[in-house]
């Protein structure tokens, strides 16, 4: 088994695309090993944790050279692996492969595009029916989507996830009453440890920037937005160093909040092709120092390769 | 390039990004130091005749009218911050700190850009005075171009790649003058035939830059037959790329295939179609990388009006559908031609999606007439599995468009043989058609969208009567999986059910349990399903283990008392507790899933099994002390064994209600029966459901497409969230929080902070069932903001 799996993990590192007999066989694999890991990991450093990828195949494949390859370097993933990129199905497959054939090196965690109804709208749908022709690939992806964990907690200091915080939680222990298998909420706290996000983005900071505080509406429509008062309760109460999260763009990569209790951490370099952005992953040590390496959009990316297959037939 | 599902969210979801990408917040600096917010807009960077110079101007999504209008300063007084999304200034007229803080970081990257090209601009133009430019030319465009000639190409590609916005529809219209384009791709043709590197490199940069004016009527004229080889061919030169040219035209001219499986008669229709593929080619294959959100929405609209357009003419010509039918029904079902007429079906019923409402009911109308449901009991009969995925998305796209036609159909049909079929698929098929299927089910059995009585429950008797029972069957059979002699994973053959059958199948029953009160609720009694589907914790597959408990939490979730005595009669929740002990203290899902629903009926105060769970299982419970939920639950036990008057206030206030609510429950279950299935009385998310006398969901005014009360969207939300179990629904079900309305959140315009509810978990008795605590409305998960209209 471990052998066709290295086969298809070499197949992915190519940015080819499974069969579909193999993308059914690895979720089958996938689902049993994912039903097994907690709401909250429970994740030992050294690890090194990274954001959004956003189906930046070629990205991903740079971070790898930067951070060093899997299962060299344990990897915790903080969710939205598919979507506006031009190959998330390659993308999240590999990952997925990677976590089925080293599960305590690789994490991966759930994000808001990790969703039968956003993926339908941000592209990993569409992706899937081009390159298969049919939604069965998607169909399988997105039910292993509901069995990835929520959030990962590095030596009981870091917690991660995707979005943020929620108004419902106010300890770890209480995400593990959820029962994740779903698709993601509307509402309540498993949609707002995905969807939520960190003040700044909705008010001007300057020149008050004391006043952020306490929770308030996300734009997004889902989830809320937290200040630094509530990040800073909340990790207090729960005896916890650091929130490193994803979910939002930064152009230089990662940025520090709250008076360094919470980082967001971003993944995909010139997200959407276009945004000129760089990335960045961070690097915990087995002290938990953190080092951020940033990197840039990989250039063949932008090379020879063609981004999208066309139908080779039509009727209308 | 079908599939039903993606337009289902066009009204719960943005369409596309780019619409969201100008979208802001306006604020304002008051006096005391704080952001007023002004109101949610669109913004864009426009030209200002009057004052000559660059604006920034937001007109409010709310009435239309003009939110912002700034005069893009000479000075540079533009900073950026906050995660870059946000935009501030001092305005030097007004003296008053202004922000607009974007909805997307790209939209905020995008006037960021603007504005400084404008500062730019201003810096350049250096004219004193009022006017901000020397050459207006510069903004608006030059009066002509330079002679299509080579030795002008380079100042032509100059024009073209830098001009300013506003030049744009001025410089297309003068491409479209005299034959002009003509000219300039004739040129590219002699490059080519010159091999001249650098002029086809340059012919690249050109036709890129007309491509990225954005003007619909160049556009137009680029994708015309005679012109579309040439326009494709200078975007094979593409400089930057180090390899061999791609060749587009080769592919578009061999490779592809255009299967007209009915001749169509009209050469226009003919040139749409094929106009179309080439839109998407040149969007997907050649240009992804290169457009800019404004243009890509261009050609994205283009093709959707071409297929409207397209699939209009098909059905007004009266011989087309016809002679498709009668292609149908006389080609061989193994001629490869047939699957190709189900591929063109299918097609068609997916572009249909994009017809008005009348139109569309009018094609199904007529596809229908024509037999269509005949044809697919064909499909969905033959052994290949495409075939049968074809059939199915077919079927989805009927659903969609009125599910009542084919709940007709499956009634009337001798023998029933496409339901017949649709559910043998279901319970025996391939995975992924098994999943297509499951999706199927639901929306065919969903109350919600049945308003007949008659259809009601002549659809569902007969699903009652004869097929529900293969659902269980499939259950039955899936739990005898001993590995044979051999042990191991090869010990499985092929009888057995396979695990994955049996998630979706037991996803089906707790759908019908949500959703079918009486009929189900008797059948399940009646046949003792929960038991049956219990067993299947006896499997090694954990996901399986777990989805037959989240079945037990789905009867549970109803909070009614028929499903509660017999859950207690049959110690039903034996199977459970023994695979959760089993489980030990690992941290997994089937640990998850047991706390949830333990500490669902512990949070819902459902008095009969807190009594029954800890009566029977407190020794075993007592060994979990890693969380709070069984000592919480005997907690409320206690409480409940309290004569009245010396408990805790407000524990007994809950279980007063829950008693009376379960006695009521129990009459109703006759009187039930001829309003049943109605979207309150099934339970199907709306507030509290039907038997939850304690919770009465407060109106919401704002919210009540999300909360369900309107069919669509309600049916809207359950197609994103297919494949939920039980636990999906206890969400749902929550009756709509006391905290915000959608519409007070609103009038909030997201600057006012929420204060959360004071969460206090160590006292439990005096928490109200957490359900009503939560602040916010049921909303949906739109990368939009909340909408500010109602």
């Amino acid at each position: 088994m471990s052998s066709d799996l290295d086969v298809m993990i070499e197949t992915l590192r190519r940015c080819e695309v499974l069969k579909e007999s193999e993308v059914k066989w690895l979720c089958g694999k996938a689902m049993e090993v994912l039903v097994e890991e907690s709401n909250v990991q429970r994740i030992d450093s050294p690890v090194t944790i990274c954001g959004d990828i956003h189906g930046q195949f070629y990205d991903l494949v740079e971070l790898f050279k930067v951070g060093g390859d899997c299962p060299q370097t344990n990897y915790l993933f903080m969710g939205d692996f598919v979507d506006r990129g031009f190959y998330s199905v390659e993308t999240f497959l590999l990952l997925l492969a990677l976590k089925v054939r080293y599960p305590d090196r690789i994490y991966l965690i759930r994000g808001n595009h990790e969703s039968r109804q956003i993926t339908q709208v941000y592209g990993f749908y569409d992706e899937c029916l081009r390159k298969y022709g049919s939604v069965n690939v998607w169909r399988y992806c997105t039910d292993i989507f509901d069995y990835l964990s929520l959030s990962a907690l590095v030596d009981n200091r870091i917690l991660c996830v995707h979005g943020g915080l929620s108004p419902t939680i106010t300890s770890v222990d209480q995400i593990r009453t959820i029962d994740r298998k779903q698709e993601v909420p509307h509402d309540g706290a498993m949609c707002d440890l995905l969807w939520s996000g960190a003040f700044y983005t909705l008010v001007p900071i300057r020149p008050h920037p004391e006043d952020v505080t306490g929770w308030g509406l996300s734009p997004r429509g889902a989830g809320y937005l937290f200040g630094g008062d509530v990040c800073h309760q909340f990790n207090r109460t729960n005896g916890v160093d650091l929130i490193a999260r994803a979910h939002q763009l930064v152009m230089e990569g990662y940025k520090w909040m709250f008076d360094e209790e919470l980082v967001t951490v971003w993944s995909a370099p010139n997200y959407c092709y276009r945004c000129g952005n760089v990335a960045a992953i961070l690097e915990l040590d087995e002290h938990l120092e953190k080092n951020f390496k940033v990197f840039e959009a990989a250039p063949s990316e932008s090379r020879g390769v063609p981004a999208k297959k066309a139908a080779p037939d039509y009727f209308l | 390039m079908a599939g039903s599902e993606a337009p289902q969210h066009e009204q719960l979801l943005p369409a596309e990004d780019f619409t969201n990408l100008q979208r802001v917040k306006v604020y304002r600096l008051n006096d005391s130091g704080h952001w007023d917010d002004k109101g949610t807009g669109h913004v864009s960077c426009e030209y200002m005749e009057q004052s000559d110079s660059v604006g920034l101007v937001v007109v409010s999504e709310e009435d239309q009218q003009p939110l912002l209008v700034h005069r893009i300063s000479r000075e540079d007084i533009y900073q950026r911050q906050g995660g870059d999304t946000i935009i501030t200034w001092t305005d030097p007229d007004i003296n008053t700190d202004i922000a607009l803080s974007f909805q997307e970081a790209v939209g905020c990257n995008y006037i960021w850009e603007q504005i400084k090209g404008a500062v730019d601009e201003y810096e350049f133009g250096s004219a004193p005075g009022d006017s901000f430019y020397q050459d207006s030319a510069e903004r608006t465009g030059p009066s002509e171009l330079p002679p299509a000639e080579l030795g002008t190409m380079s100042e032509l590609v100059k024009i073209v790649v830098d001009c300013s916005p506003f030049a744009r529809e001025k410089i297309a219209s003068l491409v479209l003058q005299n034959g002009y384009l003509r000219k300039l791709l004739d040129l590219f043709k002699t490059c080519e035939d010159l091999d001249d590197q650098d002029g086809l490199h340059m012919m690249y940069r050109l036709v890129r830059g007309l491509v990225l004016l954005n003007d619909a009527a160049l556009f137009d004229e680029l994708l015309r037959d005679d012109n579309v080889m040439d326009v494709v061919g200078a975007l094979e030169y593409d400089p930057d790329l180090p390899v061999e040219r791609t060749q587009h035209r080769v592919f578009l001219r061999d490779s592809v295939v255009f299967k007209e499986v009915v001749p169509i008669q009209d050469a226009d229709v003919r040139a749409k179609i094929h106009q179309t593929y080439r839109i998407g080619y040149l969007k997907d294959v050649i240009l992804p990388r290169v457009l800019d959100d404004a243009t890509f929405g261009t050609l994205t609209s283009i093709m959707l009006f071409n297929n409207v357009e397209v699939v209009l003419a098909l059905q007004n010509d009266p011989t087309f559908l016809k002679e498709l039918f009668a292609r149908l029904d006389n080609t061989p079902r193994t001629n490869p031609d047939w699957d190709d007429l189900v591929g063109f079906l299918q097609e068609l019923c997916s572009l249909a999606k994009h017809l008005q409402i009348q139109q569309r009911g009018s094609l199904f109308a007529a596809l229908v007439q024509h037999g269509l449901f005949y044809v697919l009991t064909d499909v969905l009969k033959t052994d290949s599995e495409s075939s049968q995925l074809k059939g199915a998305d077919v079927l989805m796209s009927t659903l969609h468009n009125d599910p009542s036609a084919l709940r007709a159909f499956l009634v009337k049909q001798d023998q029933h043989a496409l339901f017949e079929r649709i559910v043998t698929l279901f319970v025996e098929g391939e995975e992924g058609l098994q999943a297509q299927l499951f999706e199927l089910l639901k929306l065919m059995l969903d109350p919600e969208t049945m308003d007949q009585p008659v259809e009601k429950s002549g659809f569902l008797e007969l699903f009652y009567d004869t097929y529900v029972d293969r659902l269980v069957t499939s259950v039955n059979a899936g739990v005898r999986d001993e590995p044979g002699p051999g042990g191991g994973e090869g010990g499985e053959t092929n009888s057995v059910v396979p695990a994955w059958a049996l998630v979706k199948t037991i996803e089906l029953l707790c759908f019908c349990v949500q959703h079918h009160s009486f009929r189900i609720k008797y059948y399940v009694l009646r046949n003792n399903v929960v038991e049956k589907v219990l067993k299947l914790t006896q499997r090694r597959e954990k996901y399986l283990v777990v989805a037959a408990v989240r079945f037990l939490r789905a009867c549970v979730g109803l909070k009614d008392e028929f499903y509660n005595r017999y859950i207690i009669k049959n110690a039903l929740f034996a199977p459970v507790v023994k695979v959760f002990t089993a489980n030990g203290t690992r941290y997994n899902m089937l640990n998850s899933a047991v706390l949830e629903l333990v500490d669902f009926i512990r949070r819902e105060n459902i008095k009969n099994l807190i009594v029954h769970l800890v009566e029977l299982y407190d020794p075993v419970f007592a060994e979990v002390t890693y969380v709070d939920t069984f000592r919480l639950l005997k907690l409320r036990y206690q409480q409940g064994q309290q004569p009245p008057g010396t408990g805790d206030a407000i524990g007994e206030g809950d279980q007063q209600t829950q008693g009376a609510g379960a006695g009521e429950g129990e009459e109703d279950y006759f009187k039930e029966d001829d309003d049943d299935d109605e979207p309150g009385a099934s339970n199907g998310g709306n507030g509290g459901g039907g038997d939850d006398v304690g919770f009465t969901a407060p109106r919401e005014p704002g919210g009540e497409a999300a909360a369900g009360t309107s069919g669509a969207g309600k049916r809207a939300l359950d197609e994103g969230s297919e494949g939920d179990g039980a636990g999906k629904k206890s969400r749902t079900d929550e009756p709509p929080a006391e905290g915000l309305t959608a519409a007070q959140r609103n009038a909030a315009r997201g600057l006012e902070k929420v204060t959360p509810p004071s969460e206090d978990a160590g006292k439990p008795a005096e928490d109200p069932p957490e359900s009503e605590r939560n602040p916010k409305p049921t909303s949906k998960p739109t990368s939009s903001w909340v909408s500010v209209d109602e």
